[in-house]
């Protein structure tokens, strides 16, 4: 395959701990807020953008995502195309705990990055829906405001949805 | 405000089975209005829209009892059970997540449920008076079920041939339509001379408003408008009315109709994209040619723009559009009485209520 010889153009982001990182203008156009941002400011491409709702622990991650997912897609559909993509995404959310996973879940979506939010907001479907209540509460920092009667109310509506819960792991 | 905002907390819920859904639902007060919202109940149905999955029944020669399994890409096999109906039953139609079930004891009894929330509804009975039966076995030869998803209602049609007790067959077609608003039948009666083939009364689709029905011979899809209570014919392809040695099948495609062609070496997707005009589009051609040995006997059961799932005798299988790739989901291990495409139906996992 032969390289471009014309060189790609690079965007700085720089975090909120003061990192920059310079990617490919492919790679940033990724994100939505940075592709809007372009999209009105067409000359602004000099500065380094500000994201200063991000650290860098999770903004390499999600570059990481961005560049592997552009190269799958680059690439010409077939079985080991999809199932690389598919065990890369898996791979990603096992390697997550629950706050790094909450943490890039708030990244992605404030970068507005559509099938990087789709995929972490199924995996977090995934690590709770077998789970208790009470962990579920404790895994999002929610209160409880239901008065006991009127949480048993609510339940009974759905007694049998309340069978078979996994133990806590947290 | 708790740790993520409204939009985000929606898009996780929508992404949980209903089982996981109504236990969030005692999470706190937000997330029960959240899970309750009329925009969340359209957004969950879209999402799990995208997962088709096939139903069967599983009939052992040595037990009594059949099972029902449901196959799909995200969950494999898993076991599917109807008993909070309270009775046994019969698939006969499906569509956005909710069964029109016949019992099998007592004819003439249906119910329409939706597995995933458990809910159902016994329909009332469709009495007549002069008394009358569905000829020829007194079942029902066309039986669907149709939801309207923004109206929040359904309809079931029971439809064929009605002979007055005591009396011969006049050739007059009857048509039976329960409404979900009214709670009751309706009737009307027109003259019909079709035949349908175990398949085609099967696979009922409803798009727009309409129930469809592909008719013997593959000569053309039977239409039944529910509003307005009239059957029309809408015309297939040419190739496919005049190619001979062709099976054809009537599927939905994404809330269109579809009709799938199959031969020995190719598979061609047809979608009814133009519904006011009836015109048909090639969407695809597949080769079938690395599942050659199976072809006689595939069946298209259910399928989305990405995905099609078809059963044979033994198995289902899943085809994946994009990268062109055949995959075995489920086969039977010991000796099935009936083909798994005898019994098979397409089913999506919605909320939608049924009570």
């Amino acid at each position: 395959m032969s390289t471009a010889t014309v060189e790609s153009k690079k965007i700085t982001l720089r975090t909120a701990d003061n990192h920059e990182f310079e990617v490919d203008e492919a790679i940033a156009m990724e994100f939505g807020t940075v592709k809007t941002f372009f999209d009105e400011n067409p000359d602004a491409s000099r500065e380094p953008i500000p994201l200063p709702n991000i650290s860098s622990q999770y903004l390499s991650i999600i570059i990481e995502y961005c560049k592997s997912h552009l190269a799958f897609r680059v690439r010409e559909s077939s079985s080991s195309v999809e199932d690389g993509a598919k065990a890369y995404d898996e791979e990603l959310i096992k390697s997550l705990d629950n706050e790094s996973l909450k943490e890039l879940i708030l990244a992605a979506n404030y970068l507005n990055i559509k099938d990087m939010l789709d995929m972490l907001n199924q995996g977090v479907a995934d690590r709770i829906k077998n789970k208790s209540v009470e962990y579920v509460r404790r895994f999002f920092g929610i209160e409880n405001d239901y008065t006991p009667e009127e949480e048993a109310a609510v339940r009974a509506q759905n007694e049998w949805a309340f069978e078979g819960v996994d133990p806590d792991d947290d | 405000m708790g740790f993520f905002p409204d939009e985000v907390i929606l898009q996780i819920l929508s992404r949980l089975p209903v089982k996981s859904l109504f236990k969030a639902k005692t999470v706190c007060k937000l997330w029960y209005r959240l899970a309750s919202d009329k925009y969340f109940l359209r957004l969950y149905n879209e999402v799990s829209g995208k997962n088709p999955m096939l139903l069967v029944e599983i009939s052992d020669s040595t037990e009594s009892k059949s099972r029902l399994i449901c196959v799909d890409n995200s969950r494999g096999v898993t076991e599917f059970s109807l008993d909070f109906l309270k009775d046994r039953v019969k698939v006969r139609a499906s569509c956005n997540g909710l069964l029109c079930c016949s019992s099998i004891p007592d004819k003439g009894v249906y119910y329409v449920c939706n597995p995933m929330t458990r809910e159902f509804k016994l329909l009332p009975k469709s009495r007549e008076r002069p008394v009358t039966r569905f000829y020829p076995d007194g079942d029902a030869t066309l039986v669907g079920i149709a939801c309207d998803l923004s109206r929040n209602k359904f309809n079931v049609v029971l439809a064929g041939h009605h002979r007055t007790f005591g009396h011969r067959p006049d050739g007059t077609f009857i048509c039976l339509i329960f409404d979900s608003d009214s709670n009751k039948w309706r009737k009307f009666v027109s003259l019909q001379e079709d035949n349908f083939t175990h398949m085609n009364k099967n696979q009922v689709v409803c798009v727009n408003g309409a129930l469809h029905w592909l008719t013997g011979g593959c000569s053309y899809i039977l239409a039944l408008d529910l509003d307005y209570e009239f059957w029309r014919k809408i015309s297939v392809p040419d190739e496919v009315s005049y190619g001979t040695g062709n099976r054809v099948y009537l599927l939905d495609y994404n809330g269109c109709l579809s009709l799938i062609q199959i031969s020995d070496a190719w598979m061609k997707i047809w979608v009814m994209k133009d519904y006011e005009r009836e015109l048909w589009h090639m969407v695809d051609r597949v080769s079938l040619r690395c599942i050659r040995v199976l072809v006689p006997g595939i069946f298209p059961i259910t399928q989305t723009g990405e995905y099609v799932l078809l059963a044979t005798h033994k198995h289902v299988l899943v085809y994946h559009r994009r990268s062109r790739v055949w995959k075995e989901m489920y086969s039977v291990k010991n000796s099935a009485t009936l083909p798994l495409w005898f019994s098979a139906h397409g089913f999506r996992s919605t909320i939608f209520p049924c009570d």
